[in-house]
């Protein structure tokens, strides 16, 4: 019999504070990311001279007139292609990590940044390729949902295109939420199950449908926590504002220390419990049973070895 | 044990289907609350206006300055009045709130027991419990109020949001009081305290059945918004929407802006309220109900 979600909700958190260390995953994506995103800024800096050339851009004045148009349309369009493209690269290796340490650690009861390693490096390719093609569907589906109104907007006819571009963005809002929502299942069918980009897609969704209510209950559930852990956030932020009232010039560093302050934390704690508790649902809703804490009988799944290099025979 | 949340969501959405006249408890208080809310306005303007018509009409010129109605001390008499006025009402709309709320709950318990209700069920339910539904309701109050008022003083000096923490709390911790009450035909008192109790017991559980509550109603509000989007951008197809510099042109766009705007708002208010009035409030009721008849049933 399958698990009820209280009981999900509560071994999960467990099983997390047991093995804190899944929430290391979380933390490095976010250290990277902020890394990478340092490294491109100093880039962009250092050849700044360049690139406005190249632009067509003078730092004492802008000459409309001498702007290279289809060049600025080009860098842009490539700049945030490629920064697009390295976050999600950095997301899905670490989402992988994640959770394939929660894996191991609902069905081992323990786990290791030697796990994160694993199956970050194991699954990372199609999650990457899973979540572009998803992105695709919300942007084609938008496109899609904007046409009308550009179509009348084209042909002049504003009224229907005020009305189609209300009716188009309300649908889009509606439509990325909805999907983003339901292909949640999607990544952990990609790493617990071992599937690869198209059938993880087709697992995740057909997951959620048929366990829509216990999936609508974590997504609550971890809207939830969020919304706790920014309360408590507010509390420790008020304090902290105390003492920017006695050094004013403190205050100014602190603000975005204690964002990114914020983020890990919150990429340690409430991203970390989320991740524990979706693995431990997917593994129960799916036919593998996760171990309950403390001890129960051992769980048939066969763990995914780490391949150890034999030593060589010295004959 | 507890059959799990699930059990409770699927049997009392069903309950719900089968039962529609859950809704007219909600209803019933609706217009109640409305006729009241009419009858303060109509009070409060006898209250301000006639001695302002005294006060312009010939009989004025016959009394000297001291008398006359602009003067401090009758306004402020005038201003307690009123602030008396709103108490007694207040009042008055929350002996109706807990009538009827009992009433639903009462509806609802049978319902789930039987699997059909009535509204003679409603009329026992709500003459027999309301008054202790009130005086826990009061009692409530009170402790809000005490307690909010401390924080008040302390949230002046450290910008923390007590405020919003401690009624969150409350809200959580005193949730199934009014079921307490109904449900297992207890008093004001008694309803609070088993409340409590429940909820020490099984604090995962409440707390995991309000807030799904808490986000089905806003995610319903937030369809409900969407929805009307779709009946704006059809209203907008009307409004003659033009890029000219013509005064009139542009005066025609914005009056029919600005009417198309407040129709859409009306609607909004009035399919919400409609909304919340037939499916939100009594299928909430009919959950939290047996989510409290699952808890002590052990």
């Amino acid at each position: 019999m399958t698990e009820k979600i209280e009981d999900i909700l509560r071994n999960g958190y467990r099983t997390w504070r047991k093995n804190l260390v899944i929430g290391v995953a979380p933390v490095l994506q976010i250290v990277f990311i902020l890394l990478f995103l340092l490294v491109v800024g100093l880039i962009l800096y250092f050849s700044r001279d360049s690139i406005m050339g190249y632009l067509g851009l003078n730092i004492y004045w802008i000459n409309p007139l001498l702007i290279n148009w289809t060049n600025v349309l080009l860098f842009v369009v490539v700049f945030f292609v490629i920064l697009h493209l390295v976050v999600l690269l950095i997301v899905s290796y670490f989402t992988a990590g994640a959770i394939g340490m929660a894996k191991t650690a609902l069905e081992m009861e323990k786990t290791s940044l030697s796990d994160m390693l694993f199956y970050g490096k194991k699954k990372f390719l199609s999650l990457f390729f899973v979540m572009i093609i998803i992105q695709l569907i919300i942007t084609l589906g938008s496109l899609l949902l904007m046409l009308p109104a550009g179509i009348f907007y084209y042909i002049n006819i504003l009224n229907a295109a005020v009305a189609f571009s209300v009716l188009g963005v309300s649908l889009w809002f509606a439509y990325a939420v909805v999907l983003n929502i339901i292909l949640i299942p999607v990544s952990y069918a990609i790493v617990v199950s071992d599937l690869g980009a198209f059938d993880g897609l087709r697992r995740g969704y057909r997951f959620f449908i048929e366990n829509k209510l216990a999936s609508l209950l974590i997504v609550i559930m971890g809207m939830a926590l969020g919304w706790i852990f920014g309360l408590a956030l507010n509390v420790v932020f008020s304090i902290i504002s105390i003492v920017g009232m006695i050094l004013p010039f403190a205050f100014v560093v602190l603000i975005p220390l204690f964002v990114i302050g914020y983020l890990l934390v919150q990429a340690f704690i409430v991203t970390a419990i989320i991740t524990v508790w979706w693995t431990r649902l997917y593994m129960d809703r799916t036919g593998m049973k996760p171990r309950e804490i403390p001890t129960e009988i051992p769980v048939t799944s066969v763990p995914d070895p780490e391949t150890p290099t034999p030593e060589p025979i010295y004959v | 044990m507890a059959e799990g949340v699930e059990n409770v969501l699927r049997d009392g959405y069903i309950t719900w289907r089968k039962n529609h006249n859950i809704a007219l408890p909600f209803l019933f208080n609706l217009i109640a609350s409305f006729l009241l809310l009419i009858i303060f306005t109509v009070l409060l303007f006898l209250l301000l206006g006639i001695p302002l018509i005294l006060n312009f009409s010939e009989l004025a010129s016959n009394l000297s300055d001291s008398a006359r109605f602009m003067n401090p001390a009758s306004l402020l008499v005038s201003f307690l009045l009123i602030i008396l006025l709103g108490v007694v009402l207040f009042f008055i709309y929350l002996l109706i709130n807990s009538y009827f709320t009992a009433g639903a709950i009462g509806m609802a318990k049978t319902a789930l027991e039987t699997g059909k209700t009535s509204l003679d069920d409603m009329f026992s339910y709500g003459r027999k419990k309301f008054l202790s539904l009130f005086f826990a309701n009061i009692l409530l109050l009170i402790f809000i109020i005490v307690v909010g008022f401390v924080l008040v003083i302390i949230q002046a000096f450290i910008k923390v949001p007590f405020i919003e923490i401690f009624v969150a709390i409350v809200s959580i911790v005193f949730a199934l009081f009014p079921f307490a009450i109904v449900i297992s035909d207890l008093g004001a008192i008694g309803g609070l305290k088993r409340s409590y109790n429940l909820f020490m017991k099984n604090k995962l559980l409440v707390f995991l059945v309000f807030v799904f509550l808490k986000y089905v109603v806003e995610f319903i509000s937030m369809g409900i918004f969407l929805l009307s989007m779709v009946i704006l951008s059809a209203g907008l197809l009307s409004v003659p929407i033009t890029m000219s510099p013509s005064v009139m042109d542009l005066a025609f766009m914005y009056s029919g802006m600005m009417i198309l705007f407040l129709v859409w708002l009306f609607a909004l208010i009035f399919i919400s309220i409609i909304i919340g009035v037939f499916a939100i409030s009594p299928l909430t009721t009919v959950w939290w109900s047996r989510f409290y008849m699952d808890l002590t049933k052990k």
